[in-house]
This record gives structure tokens, sequence and C-alpha cells, in this order.
């Protein structure tokens, strides 16, 4: 089972930073306090969107008969998104 | 069932537009066989004699009419609404209407049509025997389910096509709806 990365804090719902990247081949940890990229502060299926949005060429048409769904669901889903990334304020 | 009820949400918008003008010719033609009347963009009555020319024209402008309505609608709530998704809609949500002209197969409600135009006096005859009752009851049952039917395709389809949420996109959408009526309605009376 892959494992989910969790973005929100489990006791106030926060968005959670960086603060611990570690090597897998060598063991090295690195610590700081770094803020988490606008793509992960999504949610998966968001993230997967955006993803085939991209191997698509931006191209919702394409988008929409990949998927098996029509071309205004899809824009609307892309507007939602972009709604919900400006209320992120980023 | 979803896909019945929003086809504007799955289906894609040139083979959507295929589908209902197919349904439009065979429902123009079920119109025009048994009697049907479209007075005005929300309405069917029947009639003794129906013109094939008049009834084809009133279905069209009701089409158009209502199409305008959701696109300006959408324009006014998403810039990005498109006409032919409107379109699309505004044909769809003919079929009841399509489904209702059938109750006239028999030529029942087109019959009293002319005993209420030439009284004005509306008289009512309750029906005298328990099958009229039965019939009556789920004719009205009937009715009553396209009205709902059209209601959930109109509210599940517009919020694809403009991406409306809130109540007062839907107030302005029944604001336009209301001009359709009274246009249509002036409309069909002068030509």
């Amino acid at each position: 089972m892959k494992a989910k990365l969790p973005t929100l804090c489990p006791s106030c719902e926060s968005l959670l930073d960086v603060s611990q990247l570690s090597c897998g081949q060598c063991s090295t940890i690195v610590q700081g306090n770094y803020p988490l990229p606008v793509f992960l502060k999504l949610p998966p299926k968001e993230q997967e969107f955006i993803l085939q949005f991209f191997l698509a060429s931006g191209s919702l048409k394409e988008m929409a008969a990949q998927l098996g769904i029509s071309y205004p669901t899809v824009r609307n889903q892309l507007d939602d998104m972009i709604q919900r990334i400006k209320d992120l304020n980023i | 069932m979803n896909k019945i009820l929003n086809p504007i949400e799955y289906y894609n918008e040139r083979a959507l537009l295929k589908a209902n003008l197919i349904i439009f010719v065979i429902g123009t033609g079920c119109a025009i066989l048994l009697r049907g009347w479209f007075d005005h963009t929300f309405h069917l009555a029947f009639r003794t004699n129906v013109s094939p020319f008049s009834t084809l024209l009133e279905n069209v402008f009701s089409i158009l009419l209502i199409a305008g309505a959701f696109f300006a609608t959408g324009k006014i709530i998403n810039k990005k609404t498109r006409w032919i998704d409107s379109l699309n809609l505004a044909m769809y949500i003919r079929i009841p209407f399509y489904l209702m002209v059938l109750s006239n197969i028999t030529g029942t409600f087109s019959s009293l049509m002319p005993a209420i135009e030439e009284d004005s006096r509306i008289s009512v005859r309750l029906p005298t025997n328990k099958i009229d009752y039965v019939i009556l009851i789920v004719f009205s049952l009937i009715s009553l389910l396209a009205v709902i039917l059209q209601f959930v395709i109109i509210y599940k389809g517009f919020k694809t096509l403009a991406n409306a949420k809130k109540i007062s996109d839907y107030l302005i959408l029944a604001a336009f709806f209301i001009i359709t009526m009274i246009i249509s309605s002036i409309f069909f009376k002068y030509f």
C-alpha cells in the first residue's frame, strides 16, 4: 500500500510544514522548516486532475474524452480548483 | 439514472445535440399527430385542429427562448457558459412534454377544448364511476411527475452548464423564464 502524505494537522487541521527530509540511500537527515508546495496542499484527487490536465497538453476537450465526462463538467472542476488555490492565499 | 437526469454532465455536446435533434423530430411529429399545442414556453395544450407548421414554429421558438434564458443567466454568473450546452438543455427538457402529448392518443383532451373556448363559463363534470376517478388520479400523478422531472433536469443541467451554486443564480434563471413565457405568449397570440 502506498502511504498517503498527510498535509493537515490531525490535531488542529492546519496545514503542515516540512520539518525533516531524509536520504533513502545514506540516511542523511536534513532538518528545517519548509512550507508545503502548492501542489501538495491539494487533495490527491485534485493533484491527479492537474497531472491529467498537464498530460493532455491543457486540452479540456481531450481530458473530457479521456475521463468519459462532458466538457462543462471538466471546466467546472478546473474552475473550482482555481478558486480553491486562490483561497489558499498563495 | 444520473446520466438520464443530467446528460450535460456526461455526454459530448455534439453527440447530445444529434440525439436531441432526433428527439425533437419525433416529439414534434407526435405533437402534430396528437394535436398538441405549445402555447407558451412551459405549457402544453390540445386542439381539435393543429397546423403542423404552427406547432413546429411554436416548439422551435420555445426551445430558442429557453436556450436564450439559460445562456443569458449563465453568462451573468459564469462567462464561460456556452450556447451549445444551453441549446442542448433547452431541447432535452422538452422530453416530458413529448411524453405528455401521448396522453391525447384517444383524442380526449383535444375534444374538450372547443367547449371551453366557446363557453366563457367553464363547467367541471366530476367523474361518475371509480374507473374515471382512478384514470384522473393516475393522469394527475403522471403530470406531476413530469413537472418534477423537468425541474430536476433544469436544476442539475443548469448547475453543470453554468457552474451554478447559489440560490440567487436560480432566481435569476426563474426571472428569465417568466420573461420567456411573456414573450412567447405574446408571439404565439399574434403570429
